[in-house]
């Protein structure tokens, strides 16, 4: 019955999304060439305005393009753009999560002399010669998502992994009421944000919560689906299922058929709500999935790198909200997906976000930095 | 050699010895994928009295078992038949990746039949094996370049086309990958049609046996009038068409279609081959072989689990157990050129 109802969200024509997308065009060089023209085209009213301002190009690099999550920062930093009007806006990355490469194609922005770059780095250390030489190129850095605390970047707008992980681990221990047995999931076993997020999920645990094993997906889909269905077949008496990457539920219900007999007996504290994760909430399959700032990694970023270039000052760190998804706000997730299926502008009106104004939110801590 | 001690056998009860000896040896080593099958039973063996759950030997487990090995076997299949002749093809994971990613939009966006949707899908891998054999042939470049090209070409357009958003086939489509025949889940079903089908045209036609003799040695296959550009040409297309029909066994089974899906899976698949017993040097192996090295692959990862083995180790074991099985391929042709 369920199923059914899922087939239907994904329909739809072609989206604006995807006519947008592909004037953006997979090169960084063909986006600030044709795709601003198209965003400027739909604008429609007063190119006079934006001609006479200064007009910005702002670079945003995720870790890689084949991750939905990034796609949504994208959208975000297109609308953000948009709404800027005097930005030309940029998303590139290489292809899957890569340091050399996602180092490449920041040294190629520096050459191409854009304004401002906001990167998601992969890594803490290797990222810091390139961001450096950006910053003393005079172009404006900051760090989302993932930071590079030791570089010269302005700002960073992100989420301690570490706090998060505990806020996880919290959530397991009050779902399985301090006594059980767990596992953990995780995916690239050297990734740092995951493995500060096992970390915090360990420091949380009361003793009456053993964790039996950490298993590494290596962010692959049917290697985690694989690895959380032994679990449970090796496990008669396991109670819970922490995964700090949710690859396992990016996928439909039906492959994972142990879990889903599971429901209830199994606790399952989970990552990302993804569009494919809000039928597991709904079926009271997982009971919290942890959420990022995706949208706002987009356009929050255009914000601050924006407001940044005009000479504004921000503090260092600007907390980024991570929020715990529970089974009754499936609709509301539901619907967050369907209007993505629509394009950006439709996406703008439920994930859309109160943009930043310097120097940051009431939260935000560290010193002044421009 | 002049100090072995069968020197002193008399001569006739030597070579009689010997010849028993060597036939025996002959006949067990000339299978090419016996080092693979010794490698599933003992560590199947081994999970089975070791293995805490006791879990291992269940019909429950070898059957998610064999589920999670077809997508990378039917693939592997083709690949299989690309070293046969010498060649690779590296673009098979990216390959798997766009062709599942369209034929989930053309149901979910365009509202295709399956059937469609899936021909359409099968034929875009088709298309890109045809686009790889040409270059290969026509433009005659190195395969590992061709494909290494490829690969990019394909992950590329995967990458365009869903602007990185993980796009959604409708759920009735999930029925093909989840789907069972009996207690079979289906994509070893179509694995083990496949199977057979292949190897009895491999063995059973003329095309077939010419693919080994491209392998073999091309300048004696030309000679003997094989056109040798046209059987590279049809197994990169069937390779092109395997790694669809796994794409989108795949994406079908997941009930999702990522860009990034499959990254990787083209080494598996030169993995499984290898492991299987296919040289890389060309004329050599078989399709049944490839299956079981790529059976052996996913065994280990799943008694390590069962094992309770830290998730540090797989990939080590992994390793291991490749360069072991390669170990025991170059032990047994030693023994067989003896």
């Amino acid at each position: 019955m369920s199923r059914e109802r899922r087939g239907e969200t994904g329909s739809g024509r072609i989206s604006r999304r995807d006519f947008l997308g592909r004037a953006t065009g997979a090169a960084a060089a063909l986006a600030v060439g044709g795709g601003i023209g198209g965003v400027l085209a739909a604008c429609g009213g007063g190119p006079t305005v934006v001609s006479r301002k200064k007009t910005y190009t702002i670079a945003i690099v995720p870790k890689g393009l084949d991750n939905p999550v990034f796609a949504l920062a994208n959208l975000g930093g297109q609308v953000r753009a948009k709404e800027l009007g005097n930005v030309h806006f940029i998303f590139t990355a290489s292809s899957t999560t890569d340091t050399n490469g996602d180092v490449n194609v920041i040294q190629g922005l520096i050459e191409q002399k854009v304004d401002a770059i906001g990167v998601s780095c992969n890594d803490p250390n290797a990222y810091v010669p390139v961001l450096n030489h950006a910053v003393d190129s005079g172009i404006k850095v900051m760090c989302w998502d993932s930071d590079a605390p030791s570089s010269k970047r302005a700002v960073f707008y992100g989420v301690d992994s570490t706090a998060v992980g505990k806020r996880m681990g919290q959530e397991i221990t009050r779902l399985l009421n301090g006594q059980g047995n767990i596992v953990i999931i995780s995916g690239d076993p050297a990734a740092l944000n995951l493995n500060q997020r096992i970390q915090g999920v360990r420091s949380a645990l009361p003793s009456g919560i053993k964790v039996l094993q950490v298993l590494y997906t290596n962010d692959d889909i049917p290697s985690a689906i694989q690895k959380t269905e032994d679990a449970i077949r090796t496990y008669p008496d396991l109670n819970g299922i922490v995964m700090v990457g949710g690859w396992a539920l990016f996928s439909n219900e039906g492959a994972t058929p142990l879990l889903d007999q599971k429901k209830g007996q199994i606790k399952v504290v989970s990552f990302d709500p993804l569009k494919s994760v809000v039928d597991y909430l709904r079926d009271g399959i997982v009971q919290s999935v942890w959420t990022q700032d995706y949208w706002g990694w987009g356009y929050q970023s255009v914000t601050i790198l924006y407001s940044l270039l005009q000479g504004n000052r921000w503090h260092e760190f600007i907390p980024q909200p991570s929020n715990n998804v529970t089974p009754d706000q499936w609709q509301a997730w539901q619907q967050r997906w369907a209007a993505v299926d629509q394009g950006a502008s439709a996406a703008a009106k439920v994930w859309g976000e109160k943009p930043f104004s310097a120097p940051g939110p009431s939260d935000a801590t560290g010193p002044l930095r421009g | 050699m002049a100090d072995d001690p069968v020197e002193t056998v008399p001569p006739v009860r030597r070579t009689r010895l010997a010849a028993v000896r060597a036939a025996a040896a002959r006949q067990v080593m000339a299978i090419s994928w016996i080092g693979v099958l010794a490698g599933i039973v003992v560590i199947g063996a081994i999970a089975t009295y070791t293995a805490p759950c006791g879990c291992f030997l269940t019909g429950d487990n070898l059957l998610t078992t064999a589920q999670e090995f077809s997508y990378i076997a039917i693939a592997a299949l083709g690949g299989a038949m690309v070293i046969m002749t010498r060649g690779i093809d590296l673009s098979v994971g990216a390959n798997m990746a766009f062709t599942g990613l369209i034929t989930a939009t053309l149901l979910s966006r365009f509202h295709l039949h399956p059937v469609a949707a899936v021909a359409i899908g099968l034929a875009l891998g088709l298309g890109a094996g045809l686009l790889n054999g040409l270059l290969i042939t026509v433009a005659g470049m190195q395969p590992f370049i061709a494909t290494l090209g490829t690969m990019s070409v394909f992950r590329g357009l995967a990458l365009v086309y869903s602007q990185g958003f993980t796009l959604y086939p409708p759920a009735s489509f999930t029925a093909l990958g989840q789907g069972h025949l009996g207690p079979i889940p289906n994509p070893f079903v179509i694995l083990v049609g496949l199977t057979v089908l292949l190897s009895a045209f491999l063995s059973g036609t003329a095309l077939g046996r010419h693919v080994y003799a491209v392998g073999g040695n091309e300048d004696a296959a030309r000679l003997l009038g094989i056109e040798v550009e046209r059987v590279k040409v049809f197994v990169y297309v069937l390779a092109g068409l395997l790694g669809a029909v796994g794409g989108i066994l795949l994406m079908s089974f997941l009930g999702s279609a990522n860009p990034g899906a499959a990254t990787g899976y083209e080494l598996d698949v030169i993995a499984a081959a290898v492991i299987g017993g296919v040289s890389l040097f060309g004329g050599e192996g078989t399709l049944f072989g490839t299956v079981l090295g790529a059976a052996l692959i996913q065994e280990i990862q799943n008694v390590l689990l069962l094992e309770r083995v830290p998730g540090y180790w797989t990939t080590l074991v992994v390793g291991l157990v490749i360069l072991g099985a390669i170990g025991v391929d170059q032990v047994r042709r030693r023994l067989r050129r003896t």
